[in-house]
């Protein structure tokens, strides 16, 4: 179905697709920048200020320990941010690497390759995730390792797919004869082709990663309640809610839920520009 | 296509189902909603999902009988009397215990309770240690029947809190019990019958009418399990007659119920490692880091003691509830604190220059030839509280140039780092065993938890010694308060904090406070403990 | 014949997937530095070192792993899972008795995604492009997008705190005996946590089933059946169900492991008492036993979904009955 609709997009669209991408990619890049280079003192403990209601000077309110919810939030998907920048990094890597040598091998390879993958797919990722946090003795290392190491399969299934297409391909074919080697060819010739295909890929890991994090550190495997991490914030969160402190909720989860929604946007969006016969809307 | 058109039919049919389910279960719930005449609905937190009902395997060691009674129970001065002995006496050295049961009390079965029930619990606990955490018989080397109504029970060495574990064990009977039904379910001679068990939801119990010492008043509770902020929703939905809630909770109001704090022996401290920093080897020959520049300096101990400010601690962290503690509590028979006053914030600094620590770089925390004033402090991540009390601490400390950073973590996390820096310790249970453990040097690097300090002091090890192996118990309570006078000037731990418990209780039901006894460790449960006397007005 | 040799190999992998997923949960687990005795014993316990250890061997904590293992793995094909450190029960019991509120959960959470989902997405691709289309994308999108326990602390708040709809926590009335409580009951109780499951898989029904129908409506068959004058509603019935049901069901039942996922969200959010706030607390509490029974169940219970996806492929649709993807 990729190959249905010739012809691209028009140059109007194109702007369009480039100015979503720029500005999406700007508020995350935004987000991260501000986060990293926040003070600690910025989402400091200040009990005078506790349970403010969102307003002048907290505009998402503060906590039970009065600290400022939007410093905290920020600094919070900052760090989501960064962590799902190393599991993207890591996991992408093993994905490119496992799906070219599942495709240009083939036979026993292919299978035992597939069959990893299959097997990191049959347990459920959460589970899994807690597992591999558990081996780690759970905290910070725990929920980075854990993130990095089980977002490849989906990918790699994807790299294998898009390599398979051009394996019989004339050109790939004729470097076989003229004495390439495997590693010749995926190098040379795979890697090139499967490309795009794979950034897009790990641009659209992102939004998984940040939220496997969230997710189990809001479960109590991940980050430690002294970092500011929205699966924390949200966890926190949950004695308060009974008592009508609903800031502590909503905000948090929205700007977690914009990040993850920008992320797919990128991403779907990058495919559109590299990819124009999947662009049916 | 048929077969399609047919499974849409049904995923319509099941959706529909689940939509018109909704009202009709709210209808019925509502009507059926609420406390009826003569029964109650608590949430006391999930010590009854989390863990077996049984007493073999630990369930209600606390010193008070609910389904099940001990041979002694705990007074609302927290001294012993005879629950299912009558009385007991022990022997010059300190090694036999010998009980006399009170005769004519039945369990739920209707079977009589004689002296081969006590037998056969204490063996069963004894053979299967494995499976209780609560009840250390550890030490018992014999227990036989003297005759039908007495109990014999013989120590491997004289170990005074012994007693302790007779308070804490509660006895089932030979003749029916299964080690399976009675997780959920068990027979006991207790005030309380368990009449129905839904795992992870609610257990119900009924007043026993044939209680030896008179039978509850209220016939039916209920307890439910679910998490503290869902229950604090219900209460004020009106469906919940008592609900263990979190300071946080305790200024809320809600219509038809009130606040009750009730008095407990948990108290909170920091521990402060005395020694210098050095690596040491533990009990397994494995290197330990052990020791802290700051805070192994009795100055910076001294100043922390003296100079925080306990009552804003407590308010900027439990909202209020809970009372300044120097040191374990005075409703405990053997606690024993000195009488003190902090918030001398001013004397602290005097100290602490005088010591040598000033801040010359400006930056708020004070240095020592080279060494910042400063520690970690290490919270368990499962208790959020401490975490909270930490901070609080932390803020306070900081007025005084002392920096403490305050570190979530899992318990293995804490154990390794206990012995370099401070972990926020909760303690609160009536065997003074507990003083042992923190301040022997015995316990430093061989048992996990124990004495993390690094404390050492020859008088106190050896009048806790003396404690362990008296057959007297009101010498032991001397020994023990002469103890905790030593340690409390070498200041190893920073004590903060008597934590109260909290409830939300319904204005027509009267727990009777003044039957209560003080709670140990462990919000929720203890409410329970005079459950028998509970009134609806 | 191929279907049957088909499904034999389906089989097949999946015993010897469950079979490295049990070893590979293992290792996971007894590398772990978390050391079951500090879960176990608490921080204020005051026990001699002779029951520490008289502890640790009746949990077999002392053993060497590859012992541990093949003891483990034997009881396990024999039916004796182990016990439950943290609910001191055993394994199975904990697991049969937690399943059954959590396949009622999760079957009512998949039903309510699958027929909103596919409703919403025919709807949406049939009306494409108005004001109506708009809205279900963007909200799909968005609920794609949510995390689910922030729904479900959403959905807690709104419907149970404030306007106090439904109950919160627990899988049936208070203080009702087991014999008094009814399906109604059960579904009451069950509506929250399942409507917030069921987020996730309708905006991922909806966007996915919209996308397929907007290409049928664009393939050549359909422009051909307008020419021949067949309204949009029986193009809709003729072509666009029997082109969209397939992908979507087969979609739905590959989701089985989000599911599973989401149950512990939700179920910990709404203090459901299934497997979802089960694994929760055998993680915490360090509960190896219990942990590692839920993990091989876990995966049963995806490959169960995947081949059931296979196995429907097949059965409605054979012209497939030779090259089925072999992904299980």
């Amino acid at each position: 179905m990729r190959c249905r609709r010739h012809g691209g997009l028009t140059a109007n669209t194109r702007v369009r697709v480039a100015v979503y991408i720029a500005a999406s990619a700007l508020y995350v890049l935004g987000i991260l920048v501000w986060g990293l280079k926040m003070p600690e003192s910025a989402y400091g403990v200040d009990y005078s200020m506790k349970l403010m209601a969102p307003g002048a000077g907290h505009i998402f309110g503060t906590d039970f320990m009065g600290r400022d919810m939007l410093c905290r939030c920020v600094k919070g998907l900052s760090t989501s941010i960064s962590i799902a920048a190393l599991a993207a990094g890591v996991s992408s890597v093993i994905a490119l690497a496992a799906g070219i040598a599942a495709a240009v091998s083939g036979g026993k390879t292919d299978s035992f390759i597939n069959w990893c993958i299959d097997l990191c797919m049959g347990i459920p990722h959460l589970i899994l995730l807690i597992l591999i946090s558990f081996m780690l003795g759970r905290g910070t290392t725990g929920v980075t390792v854990a993130v990095a190491l089980t977002h490849w399969p989906e990918l790699a299934r994807v790299v294998r797919a898009e390599v398979l297409q051009i394996r019989s391909a004339p050109y790939v074919q004729a470097a076989y004869k003229m004495g390439r080697t495997k590693g010749q060819v995926a190098w040379g010739h795979m890697i090139p082709h499967v490309l795009p295909v794979w950034m897009v890929g790990v641009v659209l890991l992102f939004p998984h990663a940040i939220m496997h994090e969230a997710s189990i550190t809001f479960l109590g495997f991940g980050l430690p309640a002294e970092e500011p991490a929205i699966g924390v914030i949200l966890s926190e969160s949950m004695q308060y809610i009974s008592t009508g402190k609903w800031w502590l909720a909503l905000f948090p989860g929205l700007l977690l839920l914009a990040a993850v929604m920008l992320f797919d946007v990128i991403g779907e969006n990058l495919k559109k520009l590299m990819d124009p016969g999947s662009a049916q809307e | 296509m048929k077969r399609k058109i047919a499974s849409i039919l049904l995923c319509l049919a099941i959706y529909g189902l689940a939509a018109c389910g909704a009202p009709a279960g709210q209808a019925g719930e509502r009507a059926e909603g609420g406390a009826a005449e003569d029964s109650i609905i608590c949430y006391v937190g999930h010590t009854f999902w989390d863990s077996s009902l049984d007493p073999v395997k630990g369930a209600f060691s606390y010193g008070w009988g609910f389904t099940n009674n001990a041979l002694l129970k705990v007074q609302p001065d927290s001294s012993y009397v005879g629950d299912l002995a009558d009385s007991w006496e022990i022997s010059e050295d300190a090694r036999t215990y010998t009980f006399k049961l009170k005769e004519g009390i039945s369990f739920h079965d209707g079977s009589a309770f004689t002296a081969e029930d006590v037998v056969f619990t204490y063996e069963t606990v004894k053979e299967e240690q494995g499976n209780n955490e609560k009840v250390d018989l550890s030490r018992m080397s014999a227990i036989e029947a003297v005759d039908e109504h007495t109990v014999r029970i013989t120590l491997s060495e004289p170990y005074s809190p012994f007693l302790d574990a007779t308070a804490a064990l509660g006895i089932v009977p030979k003749s029916s019990y299964d080690s399976r039904a009675f997780d959920e379910m068990p027979i006991g001679t207790g005030p309380w019958k368990a009449v129905q068990y839904d795992p992870g939801q609610q257990l119900i119990v009924e007043a026993n009418e044939g209680y030896y010492d008179g039978a509850a008043k209220i016939r039916r509770v209920t307890f439910v399990n679910m998490d503290n902020e869902a229950a604090f929703s219900n209460a004020r939905s009106g469906q919940m007659d008592i609900v263990m809630v979190q300071p946080a909770y305790a200024a809320e109001e809600i219509k038809g119920m009130h606040i009750e704090k009730l008095e407990t022996m948990d108290v909170r401290n920091i521990s402060l490692p005395c020694r210098p920093e050095q690596t040491m080897e533990n009990a397994r020959g494995e290197a330990v880091e052990v020791g802290n520049s700051a805070t192994s300096d009795i100055a910076v101990r001294e100043a922390l003691n003296i100079g925080i400010d306990r009552e804003q601690i407590i308010e900027d962290a439990f909202n209020g509830v809970g009372m300044p503690a120097y040191g374990f509590t005075s409703n405990l028979e053997w606690g024993n604190a000195p009488v003190m006053e902090d918030k001398r914030a001013e004397e602290a600094k005097k100290i602490l220059e005088e010591a040598g620590w000033t801040d010359e770089d400006g930056d708020g925390v004070r240095e020592k030839s080279g060494v910042r004033c400063a520690f970690e402090v290490y919270t368990p991540s499962d208790e959020k509280d401490r975490y909270q009390l930490a901070v609080a601490t932390a803020q306070s400390a900081k007025e005084l140039g002392i920096e403490i950073t305050v570190k979530e973590t899992t318990w293995d996390e804490i154990t390794k780092a206990s012995y370099r820096a401070g972990v926020v310790w909760g303690f609160g249970q009536f065997d003074p065993s507990v003083l042992h453990q923190l301040f022997s040097s015995d316990t430093f690097l061989t048992t996990e938890y124990g004495n993390t300090a690094g404390y050492e002091n020859a008088q106190v090890d050896a009048l806790m010694g003396e404690a362990l192996l008296t057959d007297d118990h009101g010498e032991a309570v001397a020994k023990w308060k002469e103890a905790q006078e030593i340690y409390a000037n070498d200041i190893p731990y920073l004590y903060l904090v008597n934590i109260e418990h909290c409830y939300l209780i319904k204005d027509n039901v009267d727990i009777s406070v003044e039957t209560q006894i003080p709670h140990p460790h462990g919000h929720g449960l203890p409410i329970i403990c005079n459950m028998k006397d509970w009134t609806i007005r | 014949m191929p279907r049957a040799r088909f499904l034999g190999k389906a089989v097949f992998r999946m015993l010897t997937l469950l079979a490295a997923v049990s070893v590979l949960s293992f290792i996971l687990l007894t590398l772990s530095p978390v050391d079951p005795m500090t879960a176990y014993i608490g921080s204020d316990s005051t026990l001699s070192q002779e029951a520490r250890e008289e502890i640790a061997e009746h949990w077999g904590l002392n053993d060497a792993p590859v012992k541990r293992f093949t003891a483990w793995a034997g009881n396990f094909l024999r039916g004796d899972w182990g016990s439950s450190i943290t609910y001191k029960k055993p394994v199975r019991d904990v697991i049969l008795e937690r399943f059954q509120y959590s396949i009622a959960l999760i079957f009512l959470a998949w039903a309510l995604s699958g027929v909103l989902g596919y409703a919403l997405g025919m709807a949406s691709a049939a009306k494409r492009g108005t004001l109506i289309d708009k809205a279900v994308k963007t909200c799909c999108l968005a609920m794609q997008s949510a995390p689910t326990f922030w729904v479900g602390l959403l959905v807690l708040s709104l419907f149970a705190v404030k306007l106090g709809w439904f109950p919160i926590g627990l899988a049936a009335p208070m203080g009702k005996t087991a014999a008094e409580v009814d399906v109604a009951d059960r579904i009451y109780h069950m509506a929250l946590p399942a409507l917030t499951l069921s987020v996730l898989g309708t905006g991922k029904i909806t966007l996915y089933t919209r996308q397929k129908f907007i290409e049928i409506q664009s393939s050549n068959f359909i422009l051909y059946a307008r020419a021949r004058g067949e309204s949009a509603w029986e193009i809709l019935l003729r072509h666009g169900i029997r082109n969209t049901l397939l992908p979507a069901v087969t979609l739905q039942f590959a989701s089985f492991s989000e599911l599973f996922g989401g149950i512990a969200l939700a179920e910990t959010v709404f203090s459901y008492p299934g497997l979802g706030s089960a694994v929760t607390a055998a993680g915490l509490n360090a509960d190896v036993p219990l942990l590692l029974g839920i993990a091989v169940c876990s995966a049963l219970f995806v490959f169960a979904g995947n081949l059931m996806a296979n196995v429907l492929y097949i059965a409605l649709d054979p012209r497939i009955g030779e090259d089925v993807r072999h992904e299980m």
